[in-house]
Formats: C-alpha cells, sequence, structure tokens
C-alpha cells in the first residue's frame, strides 16, 4: 500500500490528510498554526499519520499548499489552496461547478471543470468589503462573539438594508442601526445579505453554474449559508470537511504525482 | 421636522408645475428618439456639453448617456445596471455613469423611463478623458462611428514665453476645422446638406436661453434664495441641457424664470427660515438626490449656487454670447473657453477648474462674495475624477483664507458609495460649527 | 568591470531613491544645468536634450514612500501615482526641477499640473496637450505646433535657443536608446531565462533619469552581459503582462509573477518605448516627432485611435511574443486602465487567449494574493493542457 499527503498550512489553521492509493482519506488533523509555520506543517504532518496509523516512510509524496506552502520544507512540490480547492470540493462533491470560498481576508471564486481542475477564478481585491473581516468589524462593534452572529442573525424577521459593505462605513452604519433601535438579528442579517450581495456579484464574472460548494471559515456560519442561497436562489454544498478541502485538493494532487514518479 | 418646514412657510408657489414640466422635458426623450427614427432620423449619443446645436442643423435626434445614467440613479434603479456591468467585468472604482449605461447595453437597452435607440454616432468630446473611454466602449458594443472633436487646454502661467494671442487663433482654426469635418460626417451620415441659417437660428435660441439662464441663476442673490442650487437647480439643468438651442428650451426657462420671480416677490424660498447659504461644488449624489440637501435645509442651510450651472450655456454666463456673424469661429472659442475656465486669456470666472492655479482659489473666494456665501459644500465623486480631484487640494487653501468648508465623498450614481450615518454625522457636525461662528461673529460685533 | 549583476544592482538603488540624488548631482556638476520633469505616459524627450536640459520621467514615489500629507491634498478615489507624486512635492523633493510638464492623459492627471503648482513654491508648471484622436487628419499638423510651443517653454527654461539641428541630434541619440531597448525585449522574448522581467525593468527605468549618452553605453554593456549567463530554460509558461503604462508596480509585484511564469513582453514604462520605429533624422524635427506619436507608436490606453481597436496591439504582442496567455492588471483606480482591461479580457477570450485579472497598487505591501492568484493561473494552464 502507498499513501499519499496533503498538507494545508492556513493563516490560522493548519490541517493535514493522508489518503490511500485509492484516495480513500484515512488520516486527517487540524491544528493552529501559531508563529512557526514551518514547526505547525510538521506537526499536522505527523499527526494526520498518526491519526492514519501510518508510517512517515509510506507516503510516496507530499503536497503543500495555503498561504504557508512554501515553509513545507519536508513535501515534494506546492500547489496553490485553489488549485487544490477545487480539486478538493470535486472530490468531496463530484457535480460541484463553482466553489465559493469565504475567508477573513478574501473571498474567492473558483468555476471547476469535470476534472476538479480550475476553469477561471476570481479574488476580492485589496478591499475587505465583502469578506469575512466585516463580521469580525460587527462583532467588535457589538461586543460579541463571532461563532454567535450567524445564529442571532437567523431570527431575522425584517433585515435591515445595508447599502455599503465597505468596513470602514461599517461601524458607523451599524451604530445610527442601533440608534434607530432596530432589532439585533435583523442587524446582522442585513449585514450577512450585504456580504451575499458582495459576493454574488464577484463570483458571477467567471459564471455561476449549479451546483456551488461553499468553503471557508466562513462556511460554518450558518446564517451566512442562509443569506448565500438566498442571494443564489439555489442551496449550497456545505461539508462539515470544509476545512480540509485544500488539504484534501493537496493529498489527491500527490497520489497523481505518486503513481507517475 | 419636514411638516414643521411645510406648516411655517407661507403658500408654497407652483414650484410642482415646473417639476413636472422638467420631468416632461426629459421623460419624452426616448419616445421622441423612436419617433425620430421611424421618420428616419439618425441617433447620435453625445454628452451634456457636446455640439447640440450643430448637432441640431440635421435631422439628428440626440441621446445623453449621462442624463440616461442620472435618471437611474435619481429613480433608484441604477445599482442593478451597474452590477450588471460589474458581472461583464467593469470595475467599481471607475465612473458609474459609463457601468450604468453599459448595464443598460446588458439589458437589452431597456432603460427604467423606456427601451433607448441605439447609436448611429457617438460624438466624443474631449471636456473628460471618460469620454473617450465611453465612445470606445459604446462602440465595442455598437459597432458605430465615433466622431471626436477636441479642444485644447491652455494653462494660466506667469509669463508666456509665446504668443498667447496667436496660439488661441491656431487653436481656434484647428477646432474650426474639426467643426468643419464634423459637418461634412453628419451630412454623409443624414443625406442632408448643411443649413448655415438653420445653425444660426440654433444658436440664436441659445444665445436668449443663456441670457435667461444667466438671469436666473444670479437669482439666488436675493434673500431668502427663491430656490435650492442642488435640489431645484439641477433639474432646471436638466431641462435646459437636453433643449438647448431649441424653441422650448425658451419658453422652458421663461416659464421657470416667471416663477422664481413670484416666489421672490413672496419672499419664500427652500426653508421657512434662511440660516445659511452655501455653495455646492461639483454634481450631486443622485441616489440621495433629495435626502443631502434636506439635511441640511433642516439646519436652515440652502444651497445658492453650483459651478456646474456653467454646463447649459457653455460660457455664456460671462455673457459670452455666440456672435452669429462668425458662426462656426464663434461655436469653436464656446467649445474652448468653457465652464473648467481653460482659456487662460481671461480669469475663472464663475465656474470651476483644474487649470489656472491660484486663480481657482481666488474665484471661490469671489463666488463666496457673489452669493453672500457662508461656506462652500465640496462633494468629492467616486466616479468623476475630473471634478473631484483638486477639491481636497483647494479645501487645503481656501479654508487657509478662513472659509467653512465640508468635504463629502459619494458617488453620483452608486449607492454603495454613500453612508447616509456618517453623512449625516459630518452635515450636523458643519453645521453646528457655522452656527458657533456666526454666533461669535454677532458677539464681537455686539462688544464692538 | 562590473557584473550583470551589480549594474543591475545599481540601477536598482538608483530608481528607488526618492531623493533623487543622482540628478541632483548631475544639476550640481555643470553650471547652469537645468532639470524638466514629466508626468507619464509619453514625453518628446529629445526636446528637453536638445537644450542641454535632463529629461526627468517623475513616476511617484513607489512602494517606498509613507503619504502623509498627499492623503489630505487628493480625496480617496485618487491613483496611488497622483497621490506620491504630490508627497513628493508636498515634501519639498521635487524642488530641484525648473519645470514639471503633465498631460490629460486621464481625469487624475490633469489635475497635477495646477496641484503642484499651488503647493511648490516657485514651481514652473504646463501641460502638453495631445491631439484627442491620433488618427484625424489634423492631428500631426497640430502636435507640430503644439511641440513647438513646448520649444518655446523649454527655450525659456534653459535660456538660449533650441534650434532644429540640436533637435536632430538629440534624436539620433534616442534613436540608438530605443534601438537598444527593442534588443533587450527582443532577447527576453527569445531567452526570458537570460533576462527576467524585473531586470529589463529596472534598465529600461533607470534610463528614465539619466541623459541618453550616458544610458546608451550602460545598455549595450547589459546587452552584452545577458548571454554570456550560465541559466538554463525551466518548464513555466510565457505570458505577457499589461496594465502599468503609467503607475509602476513594485518590483516584488514583478518578481511575484516570475515566480510561475516567464513574463515575455510587457507594456511597464512603454513611454519610454512608445515610438516604435526610428524618428526621421532629416527634415524638420518636430514634424517628425509629431508624425512618429501619430503614426508610428504604440497602442496604449491613454491614447485614442479609432482606426484600430487596442486589443489588435495585445493580441500582436501576444503573438509576436509567442506567449500562452495574457495577465491582465492595471493599476487601482486607473480608469483608463481599469476600462481596457475589459475590453482586452472580451478580445482575448475571442482569440481563446487564457488571462488573468488582477489589480496593483505602487504602494502594495502584500504580494501573497499575486502570488497565489498567478500560481494558479499557471497551474491550470500546466496541469491540465
Amino acid at each position: 500500500m502507498i499513501y499519499a499527503a496533503g498538507v494545508d498550512s492556513g493563516s490560522t489553521q493548519t490541517k493535514g490528510i493522508i489518503v490511500d492509493e485509492d484516495g480513500k482519506i484515512v488520516g486527517r488533523a487540524l491544528l493552529d498554526t501559531g508563529a512557526n509555520t514551518v514547526r505547525s506543517s510538521e506537526r499536522a504532518f505527523r499527526a494526520a499519520l498518526e491519526n492514519a496509523g501510518v508510517e512517515a516512510n509510506a507516503v510516496k509524496y507530499t503536497v503543500g499548499t495555503g498561504y504557508g506552502r512554501y515553509k513545507i520544507t519536508f513535501g515534494n512540490t506546492q500547489i496553490t489552496e485553489i488549485t487544490c480547492h477545487a480539486k478538493g470540493a470535486h472530490h468531496v462533491f463530484p457535480g460541484t461547478c463553482t466553489v465559493v470560498d469565504i475567508g477573513g481576508q478574501d473571498t474567492k471564486g473558483i468555476r471547476v471543470g469535470q476534472d476538479g481542475e480550475v476553469v477561471d477564478f476570481v479574488m476580492n481585491d485589496k478591499c475587505a468589503a465583502g469578506t469575512g473581516r466585516f463580521l469580525g468589524v460587527a462583532a467588535e462593534v457589538l461586543d460579541l462573539p463571532l461563532d454567535d452572529l450567524g445564529p442571532i442573525s437567523l431570527e431575522a424577521k425584517k433585515p435591515v438594508d445595508i447599502s455599503s459593505t465597505c468596513t470602514v462605513f461599517a461601524e458607523t452604519e451599524i451604530m445610527s442601526y442601533l440608534a434607530q433601535k432596530k432589532k439585533l438579528e435583523d442587524i446582522l442579517m442585513g449585514m450577512h445579505l450585504a456580504i451575499a450581495a458582495r459576493t454574488v456579484s464577484l463570483v458571477r464574472r467567471i459564471g455561476m453554474n449549479q451546483q456551488v460548494t461553499f468553503t471557508g471559515g466562513v462556511s460554518r456560519n450558518r446564517g451566512m449559508v442562509h443569506a448565500l442561497e438566498e442571494a443564489l436562489e439555489t442551496p449550497l454544498n456545505v461539508s462539515e470537511e470544509s476545512q480540509y478541502m485544500g488539504a484534501i485538493g493537496a493529498a489527491l494532487f500527490a497520489l497523481e504525482r505518486a503513481r507517475t514518479v | 421636522m419636514k411638516e414643521q418646514i411645510q406648516s411655517s412657510s407661507p403658500t408654497a408657489p407652483p414650484t410642482e408645475g415646473v417639476r413636472q414640466e422638467t420631468k416632461s422635458a426629459v421623460k419624452d426623450a426616448f419616445a421622441d428618439a423612436w419617433l425620430a427614427k421611424e421618420r428616419g432620423a439618425k441617433i447620435c449619443y453625445t454628452y451634456v456639453l457636446g455640439p447640440i446645436e450643430l448637432l441640431r442643423s440635421f435631422d439628428i435626434h440626440l441621446v445623453f448617456p449621462e442624463i440616461s445614467s442620472a435618471q437611474m440613479a435619481a429613480k433608484k434603479t441604477a445599482l442593478p445596471y451597474i452590477q450588471k456591468a460589474e458581472d461583464y467585468g467593469y470595475a467599481a472604482d471607475t465612473c458609474s455613469y459609463v457601468t450604468a449605461d453599459v448595464g443598460l447595453y446588458l439589458s437589452d437597452m431597456k432603460h427604467p423611463l423606456g427601451r433607448v435607440p441605439t447609436p448611429d454616432l457617438v460624438l466624443n468630446d474631449t471636456l473628460c478623458n471618460t469620454y473617450y473611454k465611453w465612445s470606445e466602449i459604446t462602440q465595442d458594443f455598437h459597432k458605430c462611428p465615433i466622431f471626436t472633436l477636441d479642444h485644447p487646454v491652455r494653462m494660466a502661467r506667469k509669463n508666456y514665453p509665446y504668443d498667447l494671442e496667436a496660439l488661441y487663433r491656431e487653436d481656434r482654426a484647428y477646432v474650426v476645422d474639426q467643426i468643419e469635418r464634423l459637418i461634412a460626417t453628419c451630412e454623409q451620415l443624414t443625406g442632408q446638406k448643411f443649413d448655415m441659417d438653420r445653425f444660426r437660428a440654433n444658436l440664436d435660441l441659445a444665445n436668449r436661453m443663456g441670457a435667461l439662464w444667466c438671469e436666473i441663476i444670479d437669482k439666488t442673490r436675493n434673500r431668502p434664495s427663491p430656490f435650492d442650487a442642488v435640489l431645484e437647480g439641477y433639474n432646471y439643468m436638466g431641462g435646459a441641457t437636453t433643449l438647448k438651442g431649441t424653441e422650448e428650451g425658451v419658453v422652458y426657462l421663461e416659464k421657470i424664470k416667471g416663477d422664481i420671480d413670484q416666489r421672490i416677490e413672496m419672499g419664500v424660498g427652500p426653508v421657512p427660515e434662511e440660516k445659511f447659504r452655501l455653495l455646492w461644488m461639483s454634481a450631486p449624489c443622485y441616489p440621495y438626490f433629495r435626502k443631502i440637501p434636506e439635511m441640511f435645509h433642516k439646519a436652515g442651510a440652502v444651497f445658492v449656487y453650483t459651478p456646474q450651472f456653467m454646463q447649459p450655456t457653455r460660457g455664456t454666463y460671462r455673457m459670452q454670447q455666440y456672435d452669429l456673424s462668425r458662426p462656426l469661429e464663434s461655436y469653436a472659442e464656446c467649445l474652448m473657453d468653457y465652464f473648467h475656465a481653460r482659456n487662460p486669456r481671461k480669469p475663472p470666472q464663475w465656474s470651476m477648474g483644474w487649470v489656472g492655479g491660484g486663480g481657482e482659489i481666488d474665484n471661490q473666494l469671489q463666488l463666496m462674495e457673489h452669493f453672500g456665501a457662508d461656506g462652500i459644500v465640496y462633494h468629492a465623486i467616486k466616479s468623476c475624477r475630473m471634478n473631484s480631484g483638486s477639491l481636497a487640494d483647494f479645501r487645503e487653501h481656501v479654508s487657509r483664507r478662513g472659509v467653512s468648508i465640508l468635504m463629502l465623498e459619494s458617488d453620483i450614481a452608486d449607492p454603495r458609495f454613500f453612508s447616509e450615518a456618517q453623512t449625516r454625522n459630518r452635515i450636523d457636525a458643519f453645521m453646528e460649527g457655522l452656527a458657533e461662528k456666526k454666533l461669535l461673529r454677532s458677539q464681537s460685533v455686539g462688544h464692538a | 568591470m562590473k557584473t550583470i549583476d551589480e549594474i543591475v544592482q545599481s540601477c536598482r538603488e538608483t530608481i528607488e531613491d526618492n531623493s533623487f540624488t543622482t540628478v541632483r548631482e548631475w544639476k550640481k556638476t555643470g553650471s547652469g544645468r537645468k532639470v524638466v520633469g514629466y508626468f507619464p505616459v509619453y514625453f518628446p524627450v529629445e526636446l528637453i536634450a536638445a537644450g542641454g536640459m535632463l529629461p526627468l520621467a517623475i513616476f511617484g514615489g513607489g512602494s517606498r514612500i509613507a503619504v502623509k500629507r498627499g492623503d489630505a491634498h487628493m480625496y480617496s478615489f485618487m491613483c496611488s501615482i497622483c497621490k506620491t507624486t504630490a508627497e513628493l512635492a508636498l515634501g519639498g523633493q521635487l524642488d530641484f526641477l525648473d519645470l514639471f510638464v503633465g498631460h490629460p492623459i486621464c481625469d487624475a492627471a490633469r489635475h497635477m499640473p495646477s496641484l503642484l503648482e499651488r503647493n511648490t513654491e516657485g514651481l514652473d508648471v504646463d501641460l502638453l496637450y495631445y491631439p484627442g484622436s491620433i488618427a484625424a487628419d489634423v492631428a500631426v499638423p497640430y502636435l507640430r505646433r503644439e511641440y513647438a510651443r513646448v520649444r518655446s517653454l523649454l527655450e525659456a527654461v534653459c535660456g538660449h535657443a533650441i534650434p532644429d539641428e540640436a533637435i536632430r541630434e538629440s534624436i539620433r541619440e534616442y534613436n540608438d536608446v530605443r534601438r537598444l531597448l527593442r534588443e533587450l525585449y527582443d532577447l527576453r522574448r527569445r531567452s526570458p531565462w537570460l533576462v527576467s522581467a524585473v531586470e529589463s525593468y529596472v534598465l529600461t527605468r533607470v534610463g528614465t533619469l539619466m541623459p541618453a549618452r550616458d544610458y546608451a553605453p550602460l545598455l549595450r554593456e547589459a546587452l552584452r552581459l545577458f548571454p554570456t549567463r550560465d541559466h538554463r530554460r525551466i518548464d513555466k509558461i510565457r505570458v505577457v503582462y499589461e496594465g502599468a503604462f503609467c503607475e509602476q508596480p513594485p518590483i516584488e509585484f514583478i518578481r511575484a509573477l516570475e515566480e510561475a511564469c516567464y513574463v515575455v513582453d510587457d507594456d511597464f514604462l512603454v513611454g519610454a518605448r512608445f515610438l516604435n520605429d526610428d524618428v526621421a533624422m532629416d527634415g524638420d524635427p518636430l514634424l517628425a516627432l509629431a508624425e512618429a506619436y501619430c503614426n508610428h507608436s504604440t497602442y496604449c490606453s491613454t491614447q485614442h485611435d479609432p482606426r484600430r481597436p487596442k486589443s489588435n496591439g495585445l493580441i500582436a504582442k501576444c503573438r509576436a511574443a509567442d506567449a500562452q496567455a495574457v495577465i491582465l492588471s492595471p493599476a487601482k483606480f486607473c480608469e483608463p486602465g481599469l476600462d481596457d482591461q475589459v475590453h482586452f479580457m472580451k478580445r482575448a477570450e475571442a482569440e481563446n487567449m487564457p488571462n488573468l485579472q488582477m489589480e496593483f497598487q505602487e504602494r502594495m505591501k502584500d504580494f501573497d494574493n499575486v502570488r497565489v492568484q498567478t500560481e494558479t493561473f499557471a497551474e491550470a494552464l500546466l496541469f491540465y493542457a
């Protein structure tokens, strides 16, 4: 039996995945990236091996991905998280044509081909409007834990209309609605809808086809899933494995290489 | 607050009539365009400062993309069009008049006010660089020819190492040359021979409109000002631009003038008690066209002038009328001299520009004095770097001369660049500052 | 003898010096020496040099300047090159200029001469107004006349006449420079592993702040040394880059592109390579320059030429460079660039030319996004070819 590994070194978390020669996931690990990217990648790799009960020398090929991919010195090669996300999403949901990935700092849209290849992709520019950062600002202004925003927003009956998704404007806009005694859940859903609208306009640039798979840290926010489904007028694939998508894709690339090496 | 204004003000004169007039002046535009097309007229897209009187000497119907975008914005319908253009690939940081127009092209030309006919010709007037791009984009979509009518910009200098008068004559010859080529292009397009008398008649009408317009925009010197330069002024201007060089245009402006005179007689203005008079620099925020001036009205402030008032007359505010004895040359001069004060032979006057250096600052101080204004509101527009690029610098320099200034940032058509809460905060703070200043001044006068 | 790496390194230090030390030194070493600054994209530098003066392209302050005053003098939506140029002026770093000339290339740039004049004590400014349509019959005679006016302006600065003969000599020198730059780009197209886009950028940029007669030998030496390198070709996609005709991206940005691709042609500093052929050295030199600008120049987003769509030029450039793909990346807030990005993208799609769209900003600090996007783009082309 040969094995292949994928390690996704993200800005907050590092993920490791081990697949067997049939592409079946046999081991996984997730831990905080911390200050030392090299060490956290190594640890994620080891933890995934342990989880799989596989020896390091049984792994024939390792692909690193994510922002810290060049720090994964023990790997054989590096591939970007966009290419890996497409592959991973296609593996988990084979009908995926579009991937929407919303992270803390950026939002990506990926058009995926029949073999899980990237046909086209788009990323938001430097401006953080419409990314998870907008929710971070809201959480700070409202003094709420970030994870509570989604569940509270789902209680909304009459979401407010937030015209601007500029994070600079967000604070005054929220304060103004609070001053007008608008309900918290309505303000929050308004914000989720504003981000969704912005995301849709970004992703539309690459053409949107069903099925749509939603990944990235913000995909765990149920309020955001709801808002995005409304905006796209289509149900979304959301996986429990969401945060592993990049690592899965990397491991699958590693397996392909392991077969040809 | 709104009820308060109405209850305490005397019976309002028939402004509604003028508003309806303005609405119909622009609302019939597309219907007229289709009728014109049916009878075989050609459709020309041109920008608001284009050679309107000349094009109207032919059987050419004019469509103004800027006005149609502004109408979308004012009706709060621009955003879906803009987003369509963004989906197509256009950036959110460019001119939203253009992206709203592209959205129209991508919507089978279906405008909220009706369907717009496609162009047979685009007239690119080189006042701003966006016009070049807009023409090129329109050409990409509609495969129509572009005629570029170029008029050079000259900077004022302390001294001229060349003959300024000769330069002006040569530049004028360059423009006349192009006007003659435009005439030939129009003759070819319409199969009509150019009729100098018809052109002269259009210029004559434009002169009459220009003179009327100059009277109208000077009436805000009355206290209280009979109308708000932003809220009503821009409506008047929309009509005056689309009807430029026509009989209806003259009637339209006469009607407005009559209404305004009536208001002056009754001593009424946009607010029950006029406390402050302000200048508004650059275009309005059309998606919140009423909302923003009303935030000022709440504090008793009225807008008495905007340099964009130079648009419908193309320089005639300085009583520079078309000289009917030499129509082409005179037409070229007006193209060269107009409202961004681009002709260094004369100091900037009543306009706002980006050339002229220190003269610009003095010009604004003169405007303050002429209209008895208490402060200036600079409206910096995301879409329009042409109008907005120097505003922040003006603020630095004009405020050093003791003028109270408020700078607002939003957009002419895209509602996403406006934050109501933030704008209200700024306006309230500015008005509090003006009130404070007025109080201090009256106290110091009292002491003396 | 300097190695090629040493030459490039020293050029890089020169171009990144916002105090313009080499220019100030040039000015000091001779009495009555004058420096004339111009804003991108293009200026007929021959006229300045013919008056014995130094033409200097003002490309803003790049990524190494903190914008402190510039933001107060310009609103949010002005592009970075305008803001950092204002910052240089407000900080007194342009005080050595004897004349600054701007161009109406875009709505933002139209403000530059007056804005600098208001904020720099004693600075002489003017505007070179190019013909609105370079295709018009009236364009060449108009521009010839405008060049004559510029000559009068320059004569007032240098204090003596600038005769035709001096301009012809200057044209000869700059024809030489342009020929060498064409060779540099030819070499990159043929063997991008021998000369990187960063190196070619640095070598082109340094020419915008030194006299042609010092610059030509430098280019010649670099062109002699590049082919002697022991660099091997590696498996990378070949791309053309489009969008930096005015504001320039940071060197780190170009490097990030090059990690994933060979950038085999581009429009960096296109003003220095604006004229395609040698300018005629006989006859009326002003007419020759005007003729070259209108009829023998590259396509550019800031130029209006109804004779042919700009995308013809881009596609021809891609074909000539044997590029597999094109990166369309204008500067943030750059209206001509952003509008043309769509024009180029639609054409590339029609020609089945893979294209990547991004934005850059001269003051950007984070290049991870650039890397991720370029690498993903390259991966999509390489893995699934």
